[in-house]
């Protein structure tokens, strides 16, 4: 019993590593992949902005874990890659649209026309003027992003579709094994349970400083 | 000094209004810009005013062509501004520069003084050497009457007054041979109004520019304006010099305008007689047929008034005015009657709200 | 005894770990039955949150409200929320600025008026139908049986302020308080809606504080006039007086910046030099004394105290002589 519950102990510290690969490597990639969407959304607009919009839809309108599923069993042998590669496909649409509205609004406010009237090329205006001012509510929507990714690869490793080597564990991997013995020790499934509450807490407050350090207002 | 600087053919600006959740579908226009002739001389302000929904800002902004006009073009200094295309048209807009009426939400929060007022001299390659822009940036700042230490700073750690007074010289930094202000001072509060609009007088002495003020405060309009022009729902009605529209406006709307305006003088505001406009402003996406303005118009005749769409005609020298009655109006031969108000159908439908139609479908759905 | 009397109003903002902001300072004022009094001054002079005060409308929390405010003999300020809230629009209406925010927008109109006509006139729904009718009617609203089922944004915003008039003079108060009621709207249309006002102040002998920036209308509409800056009123008078002698230094400042439409070709405008950000605390001197042509050095070492001379007060140490032309503009 003792060694059992060290083991656990151990494997959630451990698990909490590889936990960090996964969530920060989706929704890295989901950020730069909305990122590129959102960007050629609200920067050009008219029928690109259309046309990445109904991708969009289509993609939001897909339950997003079966979507995650659909694509990690497309490959033929389910890898952490994998896994990654699959939550962050989800997250794409999420930071595409926060983007594209901000974008938006950006592309109609006073300073965007000053910097046109001004003669400023259409490159320049776009990265040093709607982009920067655009990325307030993705940074913090990324922290969120955080959690959810973390909570999706678990569920597909709790399903199997996650890192088949035994030795690597992950949450939804843990929650798998302690299943049968839920009933005598229940507080097994607490330790990952705890662990996430703080990790997705702790991801929260650095994405509210972030955006505090980035507000111009807070300068100097 | 009567060289033609700006001369404004016909200008039209339609913004299509648009329906439809997947395919969006152009149900009508609103004809914000319907229609406009104006020239402007090199060296005078000319003043542009009328009440919100006029169209003088989209006016403003198509000149600019910051919104691309739907007809009609723009001659600058002899040449086709409005026929300019890509690297042709961003050298131009060298030339022609713009102040705002925020002047919070007209600087990128992001940027310091100093980039800001150098980021066009970059675009137009003028930035050459570090110590010939630190001059020019000086110059600039004390032209606006800002000290040297507001290079660091950010457009938040100034008062409104002071931030017009960058965006003022962020203007000024390429040169330029017009400045279109819109509504300079009308988010300023009324003690530092002035400075601004004595700022402006002192700015055109010094450097010779050329300004179009578009403002609906026909006594900041009349103080600054060499000539003016009076925009009623997307055309001209009414043009002369400053002191001739207030001496004898022609037009029943300017009339109505001038009328409405409050004087600060209780001697005054007791004897004066108000001309009361019946009802609101007609949806520019619905005008009404003939002049404009019949709807409401005290004056209004049974014929012509309704059917055919008075053209602005020269009165007298320098005085032009777009009503079939102007004559019989000043005579006193026709005189002004009870209007009933018509009613107004507000549609949501306004230029002021930018027409785009939802982003997706998930964005229709719950907004 | 007046309908109205403010004595010595003072709202403090108290924020955690700041300073105190003063934002009403001693202001005292009266209003008569069928009279309107302005308050005049720019943002952040504390005309609005005085309304507010006299309303009950600050948040309990973090606004600290002293003085007086007695209505009809009660003071507004020591009542309880509840019976504060019985006397708001039944004794005191009030019109705000952006008619579009103050007006629910998801009940149509009718149904808006009615509601405050039910409630405190206890008129049932038909009688209360045919009330409303005729108050849209009153505030010059066309074709009013048809604009009572549709619903705000329906409306223009000329129409929206009579709306919202018409809904604070339902209970036919005794007193309106108007914060900047025309300052959304276009002129013409802020012709019509002050002639409304006017008329209604004949006709039904209601009070109304008018505030605003406006000098211009405040020459129109108002019998007495407070000039507020920094949260203290500095000059108060009978609008011809005040109009015609402006006396502090801030007053006549604001009347030589101003464009006039009268005004000859070719006058120069005079502006106040600064912003209000210049202020300093009025426990120190003068708040206005840093932007003031007229300056002494007394006035940045000792507050003014309130001086009432030939009907105005006045609150400086060195006032304009009649009759000087206004300050030659020192550079900024």
């Amino acid at each position: 019993m003792a060694t059992c519950r060290a083991a656990t102990s151990c494997r959630v510290c451990w698990w909490f590593e590889q936990t960090l690969i996964v969530g920060v490597g989706a929704t890295l990639i989901g950020l730069t992949g909305g990122l590129i969407l959102g960007t050629l959304a609200g920067a050009l607009g008219g029928w690109v902005d259309s046309a990445v919009m109904r991708l969009v839809d289509v993609m939001l309108s897909l339950p997003s874990l079966l979507l995650a599923f659909s694509i990690a069993a497309m490959f033929a042998r389910p890898s952490q890659f994998t896994v990654i590669l699959a939550v962050a496909i989800v997250q794409i649409p999420v930071f595409a649209r926060l983007l594209r509205g901000s974008m938006l609004a950006q592309r109609h406010s006073d300073h965007v026309l000053a910097a046109t009237a001004l003669g400023v090329k259409k490159g320049a205006i776009v990265f040093r003027h709607m982009l920067p001012n655009s990325l307030s509510p993705v940074i913090v929507q990324s922290t969120l992003v955080l959690a959810t990714a973390i909570i999706e690869a678990a569920a597909l490793s709790f399903l199997g579709l996650g890192n088949p080597d035994d030795r690597i564990p992950e949450w939804g991997q843990m929650l798998g094994d302690v299943q049968n013995v839920f009933d005598t020790h229940p507080h097994l499934a607490a330790y990952p349970a705890i662990c996430i509450i703080i990790v997705a807490l702790g991801f929260t407050l650095m994405g509210e400083t972030l955006r505090e350090a980035l507000d111009p207002k807070n300068r100097r | 000094m009567s060289e033609t600087l700006v001369s404004v053919q016909d200008m039209k600006v339609h913004f299509p209004i648009k329906r439809g959740v997947l395919l969006d579908r152009t149900v009508g226009y609103v004809y914000a810009v319907d229609g406009v002739d104006l020239e402007i001389k090199r060296g005078e302000t000319y003043g542009l005013v009328g009440e919100s929904g006029c169209g003088k800002s989209t006016l403003g902004r198509a000149m600019l062509r910051l919104n691309e006009p739907t007809a009609g073009k723009m001659v600058f200094d002899g040449q086709d501004f409005s026929a300019l295309k890509g690297e042709e048209l961003r050298k131009m807009r060298r030339r022609i520069q713009m102040v705002f009426q925020d002047p919070l939400s007209s600087l990128d929060p992001r940027q310091s003084v100093e980039s800001i007022l150098i980021e066009g001299l970059r675009a137009h390659d003028l930035d050459k050497s570090k110590e010939e822009t630190g001059k020019r940036l000086r110059e600039l700042l004390s032209a606006v009457g800002l000290p040297t230490t507001a290079l660091r700073k950010y457009p938040h750690e100034f008062s409104g007054g002071q931030r017009q007074r960058i965006g003022i010289a962020r203007a000024l930094a390429l040169n330029p041979d017009l400045i279109v202000a819109d509504e300079p001072v009308s988010a300023l509060d009324v003690s530092v109004q002035a400075q601004v609009v004595n700022l402006l007088e002192e700015l055109q002495e010094q450097f010779g520019l050329t300004y179009l003020v578009i403002a609906h405060d026909l006594a900041v309009v009349k103080h600054i304006s060499d000539r003016v022009g009076v925009m009623y729902l997307g055309g001209l009605v009414e043009e002369a010099t400053a002191a001739d529209l207030y001496a004898e406006p022609l037009h029943p709307y300017t009339r109505a305008l001038l009328s409405a305006i409050p004087v600060p003088d209780p001697v005054v505001e007791d004897r004066r007689e108000r001309i009361l406009l019946a009802g609101d402003l007609p949806s520019p996406a619905n005008p009404p047929s003939g002049c404009r303005f019949h709807t409401r118009c005290p004056w209004r005749q049974a014929t012509r008034c309704d059917t055919e769409r008075p053209v602005l005609r020269e009165f007298k020298p320098g005085h032009k005015v777009a009503c079939h009655y102007a004559e019989q109006i000043r005579s006193g031969e026709i005189q002004p009657h009870e209007v009933k108000p018509i009613l107004v159908e507000e549609e949501g439908i306004s230029p002021d709200i930018p027409l785009v139609g939802p982003a997706s479908v998930t964005e229709a759905l719950n907004p | 005894m007046a309908l109205l009397e403010v004595r010595d109003l003072t709202v403090v903002f108290q924020r955690k770990g700041e300073e105190p902001f003063y934002a009403v300072d001693g202001v005292s004022f009266d209003v008569e039955p069928g009279q309107t009094v302005g308050l005049v001054g720019e943002s952040g002079c504390g005309k609005s949150v005085t309304s507010l005060a006299i309303m009950g409308l600050l948040p309990k929390r973090g606004a600290k409200v002293t003085g007086t405010v007695s209505y009809d003999g009660t003071d507004l300020l020591k009542l309880s929320d509840r019976e504060m809230r019985d006397r708001r629009g039944r004794d005191l209406g009030m019109v705000f600025q952006d008619p579009l925010s103050s007006l629910n927008p998801v009940i149509p109109i009718g149904l808006q008026v009615t509601e405050v006509l039910e409630r405190h006139r206890g008129l049932a729904r038909k009688e209360a139908m045919i009330e409303a009718k005729n108050l849209l009617d009153k505030v010059g609203i066309p074709d009013p049986n048809r604009r009572l089922k549709e619903y705000p944004h329906q409306l223009s915003g000329g129409m929206r302020q009579r709306a919202l008039i018409a809904i604070a003079l339902a209970c036919r108060p005794k007193l309106l308080i108007a914060d900047e009621p025309t300052t959304a709207l276009d002129v013409t249309i802020q012709a019509q809606i002050l002639t409304v006002m006017k008329e209604l102040v004949q006709d039904l002998g209601t009070a109304l504080v008018m505030i605003t920036h406006d000098l211009g209308v405040v020459a129109g509409l108002c019998d007495e006039v407070n000039v507020l800056y920094g949260g203290k009123v500095v000059e108060k008078a009978m609008r011809h007086k005040l109009f015609a002698e402006p006396r502090h230094p801030y007053t006549h400042g604001l009347l030589a910046s101003i464009p006039r439409l009268d005004a000859a070709p070719g006058e120069k405008l005079t502006p106040i030099k600064g912003s209000v950000a210049d202020n300093i605390p009025w426990t120190q001197g003068c708040a206005f004394a840093p932007r003031c042509p007229n300056a002494l050095d007394i006035c940045f070492t000792e507050t003014p105290a309130e001086e009432e001379q030939l009907g105005r007060l006045l609150r400086c140490h060195n006032p304009v002589v009649p009759g000087t032309p206004a300050a030659e503009e020192v550079p900024v």
